[in-house]
């Protein structure tokens, strides 16, 4: 037993229980992560979606699925840009190109569907987790500059 | 008659081993059931261990299969036929292989190569409670028609818990407790002296 005075090859004994023990986590997460991923993926809604440049031109993405909006926007193959403000999440500042201005007082605002009409999106659209059959219209809103007040779509 | 019989030496010999696979098992019931609350830490895995490492592949095996005939039959947890057999061969496992190693290792001296063995059987005691797990899984998995990679992948953490267990008990307390046994025992181990 010549190896018991052997560093390496104890060494190598360690390397290898350590191997295995590591293997073995890494198939654990690897299992966690695509099982809970295909969960998600079932559990997106499906949503129609429509972006409205304000300018007449409108575009409906019927039968986007995605969990969150912003999920829906990227699946719809917009071009977002969108600062992050942490916990309180993403503020759009162009969508595929069109850009927020100031100057004009356009902004990016986001309005669902109701029985009574279009609703003002009530939080960031990363935050937002959709339902199924839902209606949400990206709009490039006119907002008033002295009262804030946001023009819904028509 | 009795005491005549238990006079002849190899009588002796088969009654004090009797003795010894009674206490070993009695040892391991009284750990496990003090244990019963913490789960995935048992001394029992490193006693027969030790049993076959001093007394050799056989009452190593037969301790295995004896404690978990007393503790799966009374267990807390409830009783399967299916899982009992299962936990009852393969801790046996624990007192073959603590045998087979006990005779390759019969010329070493233990005080004299410490460091060297507790990383032996730290690694032993690993390999071997992850093969435990690997066929208590399986037999789980075969029992309750669940998916074997399924029961064996959710069985990961818990055999990482006790394989990690076992490794710092086999690491630290194989060596004094062989010590001592054999100490004790001397007249029966034949081939460590």
């Amino acid at each position: 037993m010549a190896f018991l005075k052997n560093k390496w090859a104890l060494a190598a004994i360690c390397i290898l229980c350590w191997a295995i023990a590591a293997s073995l986590l890494l198939g654990y997460y690897y299992y966690q992560y695509t099982d809970l991923t295909s969960r998600l993926e079932r559990s997106k809604a499906i949503i129609n979606l429509g972006i409205d440049y304000g300018n007449g031109t409108r575009i409906w993405f019927n039968g986007t699925r995605g969990l969150t909006l912003y999920d829906a926007m990227l699946e719809a193959g917009w071009k977002v840009d969108a600062e992050s403000y942490g916990t309180m999440g993403l503020y759009v500042k162009a969508i595929n190109g069109v850009e927020q201005s100031i100057e004009q007082s356009r902004y990016w605002t986001w309005w669902m569907w109701t029985s009574l009409g279009w609703a003002h999106g009530g939080s960031a659209c990363d935050k937002y987790v959709l339902s199924n059959g839902e209606t949400i219209l990206w709009y490039y809103s006119y907002a008033d500059p002295k009262t804030f007040e946001i023009t819904p779509p028509p | 008659m009795l005491i005549s019989w238990m006079d002849y030496p190899s009588n002796m010999f088969e009654s004090r081993k009797a003795s010894l696979i009674a206490v070993t098992v009695a040892a391991c019931l009284g750990s496990n059931y003090a244990l019963i609350g913490v789960a995935n830490f048992k001394v029992m895995d490193l006693l027969v261990f030790v049993s076959g490492f001093v007394f050799g592949p056989m009452i190593g095996a037969s301790v295995g299969i004896l404690v978990w005939t007393v503790y799966g039959l009374l267990n807390p947890y409830g009783f399967v036929p299916q899982i009992w057999i299962a936990t009852m061969l393969s801790e046996s496992i624990y007192g073959v292989a603590g045998g087979l190693l006990g005779k390759s290792l019969s010329a070493v001296r233990l005080p004299s190569n410490r460091a060297g063995l507790s990383i032996l059987f730290g690694a032993t005691g690993f390999l071997l409670t992850l093969t435990y797990d690997l066929v208590t899984n399986i037999a789980f998995a075969l029992t309750f028609n669940v998916p074997i990679i399924a029961a064996l992948i959710a069985g990961i953490p818990f055999a990482i818990i006790h394989g990690a267990s076992n490794t710092v008990l086999f690491g630290i307390c194989s060596i004094p407790l062989i010590t001592v046994l054999e100490r004790s025992y001397r007249g029966m181990i034949s081939w460590r002296f």
